[in-house]
């Protein structure tokens, strides 16, 4: 897959803008939409699956000549579940509200196509160092667009900024935007931002919902209709 | 070759398994008592929050407790009572509710938390409880939320569990209810027949003008009207019945009908609605002469018995052949509160000659088995039955409790009201 | 008992519907909603892979976990019980129900590490479902997905012939188009309440 530049810095800004993993590979999103309704949920749940991204990436780059191909997948699952455990236990102990706040979403990392997709393509490739830059920069990237998208959803949609009431905004905002179809709605904007931002450098834009984070992705690819998929970044037609 | 990947395959993942699982075991031994640490703190924690005077807690062993109601612990200091609930939405059924509430020995709201709730509707975690400081159990003036109507309800009927709880183990005694709620409750007692089979007034308020009239209320089932009444700052409840009856409460539950201070008021009520649709009155008098099979030189004419306030809305006098018998209608509220006329043709002395349902008999079981009822032996089971020999099992629509009920009400109100009519003419 | 279970059933169907509401089997939802005879499928085997799940791992949460105080190890076990399940379906799938396997047995692969699944598995147990309420609550979670999916996917028809902004092309209008869909469910609420009362 790589565009692989070697340098470490690039490695990491690549993750936060370039190959952002929400918005530009559209991984993810079920926790974008559910734990983007204030900032202290979103940040959290942001810096959890941060945390389990980075730590599962360098232990499977660890682990990468070991594992062998067939079971290559449950593997990381085992991996990845076992991380999450523990963010989830030591959340529960250390920070009981938050904990209540992001509720069965923590435990939902498990599945985040953002770290499967990682361990996929990157951490069983590379060694640790670069395993664990790219896993910082995705969190990061994550993180960053989560923040974003909370402010967005909270700041207008109660007029309060993590807990914090902003005059004007407490008394005029749009709860639509703290509930479902608002964050669908959000989300949505975010994307056609950033597909115009692509646009003017002449990047390709992503027009169905990312999928090699999946682990079948090699499944869908060639079992669906090519021409309902439109070309994603990878060769797809290859 | 293939065999030895195969084995080589299950080793590594039974070994990483067992590696994760290890190091889950070991920081759940770290976490595990902090984890129930903070959940048992929480407890006394929400305790403080709504006494924060108090000196301590003991709990207090009770029995015979409401279902929402987990534990209740008292102020080793003397100031009141914390009570831990429990409660569901109703209608999602999903997370719990839990609420701690703290009531002081007067029996008021002194501090009230949720202490979890993970329902993603939110009603307003922190200002909804603080709605009902203050308050005791009367809860008046308690509103629910609009939207969230089924989780503010269970937050309501939880609360009310905790007053139920102390109030009946002796603790706190009872609340003060407001005017409002005082004037609804008297509804009922002063138009008997508007209420249905929960004891609620089926009524629709209506635009009347006088200088005692505040509210005007019409019974759905046409068996009167209810006037809330204000002479000179008092507020009254005044019903009036079909016939033209009138019966007055002062909001402390006593009978002020005969008060001479009241009495321009409540003229006034009755002169209110005074002017009978001759419509309705012709529309009994085909039923009753269809009904009682009286022949077309019969004589109906319409009677009133006296003090009548329940759900005969017609009486009638039927002389035919120089054979006098009556007629009745009893508009009862049958399922889902629909209105069910009920005709009775009853002879001199009271026993009932025929009984007919002008409409359809709504059952409530045919919503859910198509059930039917065979209904000339249902109303042949009425003949001959006077107000001593009535026995309710008659009535019985297995099945259909509401409607079966309705049924018992209009015969029993029937029969009061022939009483109404021997007693009153004197015959 | 019935009440429950009809509660159940029509509020996962309809107002706390997984899709729309709670966010989860959005990957699917959004990439496989185009065509009315994907979607369809999609939704049946999410159906079934749910049916399958929860029979599974409700016991395996009560009888052993629970039992033996391991709490702490239900992500794990229940992501590898799900996965292993799924392949096992699969498998099963086409050696002995092979039409059923051409039909459905492509979206398996996809369903199985799709938080939907595992969203519902979990939340039957915080709920504290005992096992038929579990079932129940799964049908109901499937069939509003299933119901969500089929819905969008005529949506996503009619977005195709219509004029989108460029920026807007793909991605963002259909995130649009389910956020209305999404608003629209809001409407089940009332009717709930007063079915039921």
């Amino acid at each position: 897959m790589s565009k692989t530049n070697k340098s470490s810095l690039s490695i990491l800004l690549r993750g936060i803008i370039a190959e952002n993993p929400v918005l530009v590979l559209v991984l993810g999103t079920c926790p974008t939409l559910a734990q983007t309704g204030s900032v202290i949920s979103a940040v959290g749940m942001g810096i959890a699956a941060m945390l389990v991204l980075v730590c599962s990436n360098v232990v499977i780059s660890l682990l990468r000549r070991v594992i062998p191909d067939t079971v290559r997948i449950p593997c990381y699952i085992v991996v990845i579940a076992g991380f999450v455990s523990v963010v989830q236990m030591l959340m529960n102990a250390y920070l009981p509200d938050l904990y209540d706040m992001l509720g069965v979403y923590l435990a939902l990392i498990v599945v985040n196509c953002i770290i499967l997709g990682r361990a996929e393509m990157f951490a069983s490739k590379n060694p640790v160092g670069a395993s664990a830059l790219d896993g910082l920069g995705m969190g990061l990237g994550f993180l960053l667009t989560l923040f974003v998208m909370g402010t967005i959803r909270e700041v207008f949609g109660a007029g309060t900024f993590a807990g914090i009431k902003i005059p004007f905004l407490i008394d005029y905002n749009f709860p639509i935007l703290k509930s479902p179809p608002g964050g669908f709605f959000v989300f949505g904007c975010m994307i056609a931002v950033v597909n115009a931002i692509l646009k003017k450098r002449g990047k390709p834009v992503r027009e169905e919902a990312g999928c090699e984070g999946c682990p079948s992705f090699e499944a869908c690819e060639r079992k669906f209709d090519k021409s309902a998929d439109t070309p994603l970044e990878e060769g797809k037609n290859q | 070759m293939k065999k030895n990947e195969a084995i080589k395959s299950v080793i590594v993942l039974t070994v990483i398994c067992a590696v994760v699982g290890l190091m889950l075991a070991g920081v759940n031994e770290l976490t595990a008592p902090i984890i129930a640490e903070n959940q048992s703190k929480g407890e006394f924690d929400s305790f403080y929050k709504v006494m924060p005077d108090a000196e301590g807690f003991e709990e207090v062993p009770l029995t015979g407790l409401p279902e929402t109601v987990k534990a209740v612990y008292k102020d080793t200091g003397g100031k009141g009572y914390v009570v831990l609930l429990s409660t569901r939405s109703q209608y999602t059924g999903t997370s719990d509710m839990g609420i701690t509430v703290g009531i002081g020995t007067d029996g008021k709201i002194v501090g009230i938390t949720l202490t979890s709730y993970t329902e993603s509707k939110d009603f307003g975690r922190e200002e909804y409880p603080q709605t009902y400081i203050g308050k005791d159990s009367a809860l008046s003036g308690v509103d629910l939320v609009g939207g969230v109507t089924y989780s503010s309800t269970a937050f309501r009927n939880a609360v009310s569990d905790a007053f139920v709880a102390l109030i009946s183990n002796g603790l706190v005694a009872e609340g003060q209810k407001s005017d409002e709620q005082l004037i609804d409750e008297l509804k009922t007692v002063a138009l008997p027949g508007c209420a249905n089979n929960l004891g609620n007034a089926i009524l629709t308020q209506i635009e009347v003008s006088g200088s005692y009239i505040k509210e005007a209320y019409e019974a759905n089932n046409g068996c009167g009207y209810v006037y809330v009444l204000d002479v000179g700052g008092t507020p009254l409840v005044c019903g009036v019945g079909a016939f033209g009856d009138a019966v007055c409460y002062a909001l402390d539950g006593t009978d002020v009908t005969n008060d001479a201070a009241y009495a321009d008021a409540i003229n006034e009520a009755v002169a209110a609605n005074a002017k009978k649709s001759d419509a309705a009155a012709d529309a009994n008098i085909k039923l009753i002469s269809r009904y009682a099979d009286a022949g077309d030189d019969a004589t109906i004419t319409a009677i009133s018995p006296k003090g009548i306030f329940n759900t005969v809305t017609g009486a009638f006098e039927i002389t035919a052949d120089g054979i006098k018998s009556y007629g009745f209608v009893s508009v009862v509220f049958g399922y889902r509160n629909q209105p069910m006329k009920m005709v009775y043709i009853l002879d001199e002395n009271g026993a009932i000659v025929a009984f007919r349902n002008a409409g359809e008999l709504i059952l409530d079981s045919e919503y859910y088995n198509g059930y039917t009822l065979d209904e000339s032996a249902y109303k042949a089971g009425f003949e001959g039955l006077t107000a001593e020999t009535f026995d309710e099992s008659v009535t019985l629509i297995s099945g259909a409790t509401i409607t079966s009920d309705a049924v018992a009400t209009a015969t029993r109100d029937v029969f009061a009201a022939f009483e109404a009519l021997v007693t009153g003419e004197g015959e | 008992m019935i009440k429950t279970l009809t509660i159940i059933f029509v509020s996962s169907i309809l107002v706390d519907n997984y899709v729309l509401t709670r966010f989860l089997g959005i990957c699917p939802f959004l990439g496989v909603s185009r065509k009315l005879d994907q979607a369809v499928g999609m939704g049946v085997s999410v159906i079934f892979v749910m049916l399958c799940a929860t029979a599974v791992t409700w016991p395996i949460q009560i009888f052993i976990l629970d039992k033996l105080g391991l709490g702490y190890l239900q992500t794990l076990v229940f992501i590898l019980v799900i996965a292993a399940l799924v392949q096992f379906v699969e498998i099963t799938l086409k050696k002995f129900l092979p039409s059923l396997h051409s039909a459905l047995g492509v979206y398996l692969p996809l369903i199985t590490t799709n938080c939907i699944v595992l969203g519902v598995a979990i939340n039957n147990i915080t709920d504290g479902y005992n096992f038929l309420e579990s079932i129940v609550s799964s049908l109901g979670v499937g069939i509003g997905f299933l119901f969500a999916m089929v819905l969008f996917s005529g949506v996503r028809t009619r977005l195709e012939n219509t004029g989108v902004p460029e920026t807007f092309r793909g991605l963002p209008i259909t995130l649009v188009a389910a956020s209305i869909v999404s608003l629209s469910f809001y409407g089940f609420a009332g009717v709930i309440e007063g079915m039921l009362s």
